[in-house]
């Protein structure tokens, strides 16, 4: 059978350091450290759950939960990330949504034309696989719609990923799984700017002691109560968690970033 | 509150630039194209003090708003931008 051979939650910005270099240098040194980690793995793919920034998926059609099932996936160029092309994998993307079909996901499909990575999936690729060598299949959580698919559904997701990679992938597939946004901030909203340090630690340990599944009890007011509207992006590193039950690991970075107008951090989770 | 969607269509072009969206901000100015979406008077209000409380009084979502403030203030993006990070990316990882 195949399997899932390491998981990580990491945020996905990367802004100007003007005025906030050291800060911003701990920030790469941990993105850096998520990428060789990564790596190490020897991954034959990555699945990464991420959100798009309403480049594509917007108000004129708004689908709560997608996949990616292209060949091929174009940057879209948003805060001056590079164009870059990487490589999908569509027989796995296909069959994860047929998979899912069977257990009460509906999944919308994303060819290349209808997707292009924003910040939200390109920042973390661009460490994950700098020269675009393992292929990619992108999960859209749409946090920015209303209602916005909940935190447990999230969660069931990643354990429908799980069994499917389990059950149905070929022997010696080796995938590596991904959640990538957060921490806290408070973006356009009543206050906005803020970000809870206190909540920000408190997920990454939880994530480290294998006890995420607690915050896939929360809805997503209630995140939103105490991270803010952008902190619901904790959505995409419990659909990572859900696919790896009880996995334990530890903390990569935390760096709270008032300047960027959020806290940012990884974990890794091991089996 | 009247129906969003107009404003939304409006940042989807703005952000695509489809529509001549973006040629009619720089060339006629803002009235001219919220006029040109059939804003309503309220919504064209929202604009004389833009930000997040009026612009969430018209229902445009956080994000939404965030990529219209990059349209109506283009020097946001030098703070949103990785541009220098990018070759040490690259350089390091690869």
């Amino acid at each position: 059978m195949a399997s899932i051979v390491g998981a990580f939650g990491l945020s996905h910005i990367l802004f100007n350091d003007q005025g906030v270099e050291e800060k911003a240098e701990r920030v790469m040194q941990g993105f850096l450290d998520v990428g060789q980690r990564c790596r190490a793995l020897k991954p034959d793919l990555i699945v990464l759950a991420s959100d798009d920034h309403m480049y594509n998926i917007d108000t004129g059609v708004q689908v709560p939960l997608a996949v990616g099932t292209a060949d091929a996936y174009d940057t879209f160029g948003d805060t001056d990330v590079p164009l870059d092309v990487y490589r999908g994998n569509r027989d796995f993307a296909e069959g994860f949504v047929k998979f899912a079909a069977d257990k009460g996901f509906d999944l919308a499909k994303l060819e290349r034309e209808g997707f292009k990575l924003d910040h939200g999936f390109a920042v973390p690729l661009m460490f994950m696989t700098p020269d675009q060598a393992i292929p990619v299949v992108p999960v859209n959580i749409n946090i920015n719609m209303d209602p916005s698919p909940t935190p447990d559904r999230c969660w069931n997701l990643g354990q429908q990923l799980k069994t499917y990679i389990e059950t149905v992938r070929p022997a010696g597939e080796r995938v590596v799984v991904a959640g990538a946004g957060g921490l806290s901030h408070w973006l356009m909203v009543e206050r906005d700017g803020e970000i809870n340090e206190q909540w920000d630690n408190e997920v990454l340990d939880l994530f480290a002691a294998g006890r995420a599944s607690e915050l896939a009890e929360l809805s997503t007011d209630a995140i939103a109560d105490v991270a803010g509207n952008g902190g619901t992006e904790i959505r995409n590193w419990l659909f990572m968690a859900g696919a790896v039950p009880g996995w334990k690991g530890e903390r990569i970075f935390y760096e709270p970033m008032h300047q960027w107008k959020t806290g940012m951090g990884a974990v890794q989770l091991t089996a | 509150m009247d129906s969003p969607y107009n404003v939304h269509r409006m940042i989807q072009d703005l952000v695509h630039d489809q529509a001549g969206a973006r040629d009619r901000l720089k060339d006629e100015g803002l009235p001219a194209l919220l006029d040109s979406y059939d804003l309503t008077s309220e919504q064209k209000a929202a604009f004389d003090e833009p930000g997040w409380p009026s612009f969430t009084a018209i229902g445009i979502p956080p994000i939404f708003q965030l990529l219209l403030m990059l349209e109506l203030s283009p020097h946001i993006k030098s703070v949103l931008s990785m541009q220098k990070h990018v070759s040490r990316i690259r350089n390091q990882t690869t």
